[in-house]
């Protein structure tokens, strides 16, 4: 399916006129490989959590395929969950803000109709968590 | 829609100029046939010495000149809302220029802290500070973030997560940066030309 996926991207007006570096390219394939069965393992949904946690796409600043495709992917599955496991001491919240973000931002065009989204109300969060200690 | 003339007291606080210099770049961005914003600089700490808001001073076609950092972001609003809000007609985005100038350019730590805490939380399911898009909302606080240097080096403790994320994302974007940037230089050739004098 990543194949289909590739061709995909040459669909969305935004990736075609975007270059991407060589590790660049290679993060968008690991997260492609990562997320390609279904469910999702649960190490990989922390591990995208985590990967979310100080980047605003999956690249960091930069929009890619792997942001639509793992969208896709993983909407089903976030839309499931509990509050609980969105927002919650340990909820999975990079993953909810981002997943918000991909389904609106005017960027992609997706033009994904409001049924289909995944419910998100920014203004309802279970736990603000604590500031962290820095990291020396 | 008419031009306008901005001009900067170089020598001001940047957390004076820069949301200025950002709306103006993205108000200029969004009219591609002829740049609206005509930026003058000024090698002085006030533009006017007997007003302590004139950092920086906006002047529209046939009015007078306006001073101060909220009086110039509210009338470049009130000619470009559609560009510098998330709809044209919200109001959201006015709580967060109250926000950036009332709770982030101050010099208590105790405050400031407090205030970055705030928007860390806000950020926590938001990728901007109101809706889905860029607003004056993202760019008068992170103008005056970037102002502040007790906020700067706050932010690079890493303990703020959402406000990182945020924060990085805001200034990666090119038309958000090229005005501060070429505001940066011009106050560069300037210092360089000053230290060959003496």
């Amino acid at each position: 399916t990543n194949t289909i996926v590739s061709h995909l991207s040459t669909l969305i007006p935004l990736f075609v006129k975007t270059t991407y570096t060589d590790i660049e390219s290679a993060e968008i394939h690991q997260w492609l490989t990562l997320t390609s069965t279904t469910p999702i393992p649960e190490e990989t949904i922390a591990r995208l959590n985590g990967n979310l946690k100080f980047r605003t796409t999956i690249l960091g600043e930069k929009l890619s395929i792997a942001d639509v495709a793992v969208y896709a992917r993983v909407k089903g599955q976030v839309a499931s969950w509990s509050d609980e496991q969105k927002t919650g001491e340990k909820g999975y919240r990079h993953i909810v803000r981002w997943v918000d973000f991909i389904q609106n931002t005017p960027d992609l065009g997706l033009q994904i109709p409001t049924e289909e989204k995944v419910a998100v109300d920014p203004s309802k969060v279970l736990v603000y968590l604590e500031p962290e200690e820095p990291v020396k | 829609m008419a031009p306008f003339n901005l001009i900067i007291a170089q020598k001001a606080s940047p957390g004076l100029i820069y949301p200025v210099l950002v709306a103006s770049s993205i108000v200029n961005a969004a009219d591609s046939i002829q740049p609206t914003a005509i930026v003058t600089y000024k090698d002085a700490d006030l533009l006017d010495k007997k007003d302590e808001a004139s950092a920086i001073g906006v002047q529209f076609d046939g009015e007078g000149m306006i001073y101060g950092l909220e009086n110039v972001l509210y009338r470049i609003l009130k000619s470009y809302s559609s560009a510098l809000r998330s709809r044209a007609e919200s109001t959201v985005e006015d709580e967060w220029i109250k926000f950036s100038t009332c709770r982030l350019s101050g010099s208590d730590f105790k405050a400031t802290s407090a205030a970055l805490e705030e928007l860390n939380d806000h950020l926590t399911l938001r990728t901007f500070l109101v809706g889905y898009t860029l607003t004056i909302a993202d760019i008068a606080v992170w103008g005056v973030l970037n102002g502040n240097g007790q906020a700067i080096s706050a932010i690079k403790r890493n303990h703020l997560p959402n406000l990182v994320r945020w924060f990085k994302y805001i200034g990666s974007m090119e038309r958000v940066t090229a005005s501060v940037d070429s505001f940066k230089a011009e106050a560069n050739t300037k210092k360089k030309a000053k230290s060959k004098e003496t």
